[in-house]
């Protein structure tokens, strides 16, 4: 046997080899995540900065309208100079009524968040159905069922042959019989199969019955393996 | 103790053992073809396929199976010279040996071929064709017209064969066979058949599909080289099996290991 070291480390280096475009990959994709995030903080960072100064104006404007308020019982104390006095109030409150499409993208933030949260439980759902995975275990004999199985809908004389060779090996003669006798059935030149169905018979008490039968199959085919098997069952007692 | 991947490792070992034979669907279909094609009244049958595609295994298949039917014979290796190739198609015809110190006169042969017609039926399997040179070629295709010899040829594929095929023998051959590449379910049955007829169920179990895809990939679904891989495969999984047991994984083949072979086989490279 030869020594396996060089070959182990020639497949390090092709593996390594092989995960280049991966790794590239996977950093070209980091690369472009990362550029996004950035792209995206920095438009949150504009749009909340934007936020930041409207309600710094909106707050100008209240004062505004305190200071007006004020002014005006000090106008109306004095009962003086009204009419300015109201032009400049009405003014104030429309202007903080024209600045209220900045409160709807301040109330965006909230609905920002709740999609995060959604995307968490998805997650977290995601993670609790990968835990749901069902582990089976298979013996042998459930094996051997499922080749059963596969031959009805198959009818592939491997199959038959296989379990006709298992059986007989296990000592179930009488299964080992109804699988040879399936496998000649579908094709009747197989030796072994032929020489399993004759000693299954032997095993099962019907020595002359397996000698007919081999009798018969070595004139068809000439085979030698079956005259031998033939000549072992007329020689035992 | 032995272990289970030495046995497997000899499952694999190319040889053309009838025994060993594994019937998929893609091969009974061309069994049956050239089996029909046997008893069509055709002077010469071209079977041709890259190697690997087993076509030898099919020619020993029908030589065995029709044997008690037919006067059919195997010429296996290519006879070196056309005395060689006569002295074996004289014992063939006339049952007899070529006294020593005598040559076949082709004449005379080609006459004795038309004495045999309405007579004997003989099938003569050609193996590895494309080693006999033009002028053996043209003596078999003359043969083949005394309707005595029916001649069933199996030529490699390749672009020079092909012209064989084509140009020298267009009018003889009325029936061509051509075998392909296994597909990957093919290939996959193929495997695993052939574990089974031995008995190495845990062995067949451990390959999975996504080993069968990648073994694929490696040999473009020719069996003779899956055949090669397979052997490498078991091979080094013998070796960790009996030198280093915690490289190997009983349940499941490594894709590390097939890698590994195809390494060594040159199927890929660092």
């Amino acid at each position: 046997m030869y020594d396996l070291k060089p070959l182990e480390e020639e497949w390090k280096i092709y593996h390594k080899k092989k995960k280049y475009p991966l790794y590239m990959g996977i950093f070209s994709g980091f690369l472009l995540t990362t550029a996004i995030s950035t792209l995206f903080y920095f438009d949150m960072f504009n749009k909340n900065y934007l936020n930041k100064n409207i309600l710094k104006v909106e707050t100008n404007h209240s004062i505004a309208l305190n200071y007006n308020d004020k002014t005006k019982i000090e106008i109306d104390k004095n009962t003086s100079n009204q009419h300015a006095n109201n032009t400049e109030l009405n003014t104030t409150i429309k202007d903080v009524e024209n600045h209220n499409p900045v409160e709807s993208i301040v109330e965006n933030i909230p609905i920002l968040d709740e999609g995060r949260e959604n995307t968490n439980n998805e997650k977290s759902m995601k993670y609790s159905k990968k835990l749901n995975i069902n582990i089976l275990e298979s013996s042998s004999l459930e094996a051997y069922k499922d080749v059963e199985k596969r031959f009805f809908k198959s009818r592939d004389i491997d199959d038959s042959l296989f379990l006709a060779k298992n059986y007989y090996r296990n000592a179930k003669y009488k299964k080992a019989e109804f699988w040879s006798l399936q496998t000649n059935k579908i094709n009747s030149t197989i030796d072994e199969s032929w020489i399993i169905f004759a000693e299954s018979k032997v095993k099962l008490g019907q020595k002359n019955e397996a000698i007919n039968i081999l009798t018969d199959y070595v004139k068809r085919t000439g085979s030698e393996k079956a005259e031998n098997t033939l000549l072992k069952i007329k020689s035992e007692k | 103790m032995k272990s289970r991947y030495e046995a497997a490792k000899n499952v694999f070992i190319d040889s053309i053992d009838i025994d060993d034979y594994i019937e998929l669907e893609s091969s009974v279909n061309a069994y049956k073809q050239l089996e029909h094609s046997i008893d069509k009244p055709l002077k010469m049958i071209l079977l041709f396929g890259k190697p690997g595609t087993g076509k030898s295994i099919l020619l020993n298949r029908i030589a065995k199976n029709l044997k008690y039917q037919k006067e059919i014979h195997y010429f296996d290796t290519p006879a070196t010279n056309t005395k060689e190739f006569f002295h074996k198609l004289f014992k063939v015809l006339t049952k007899k040996d070529l006294p020593s110190h005598t040559e076949v006169n082709f004449s005379a042969l080609v006459n004795f071929c038309k004495s045999l017609r309405g007579k004997r039926e003989i099938i003569i399997l050609l193996d590895e064709a494309q080693m006999y040179g033009p002028d053996m070629m043209e003596k078999i295709r003359l043969l083949s017209d005394t309707r005595a010899v029916k001649f069933i040829v199996s030529l490699h594929k390749t672009e020079n064969e092909d012209l064989i095929a084509k140009e020298h023998f267009q009018s003889r051959i009325w029936e061509v066979i051509e075998l392909k590449n296994a597909s990957l379910n093919d290939l996959t049955q193929y495997v695993h058949k052939k574990l089974l007829k031995r008995n190495l169920f845990e062995v067949a179990n451990s390959i999975q599909e996504k080993d069968m895809k990648l073994m694929y990939t490696f040999t473009n679904g020719n069996y003779r080289e899956c055949n090669k891989l397979l052997f490498t495969i078991f091979e080094i999984c013998e070796f960790y099996d009996k030198n280093e047991p915690s490289k190997i994984n009983y349940d499941h083949i490594p894709q590390r290991i097939i890698e590994m072979s195809a390494l060594k086989l040159g199927y890929i490279h660092v």
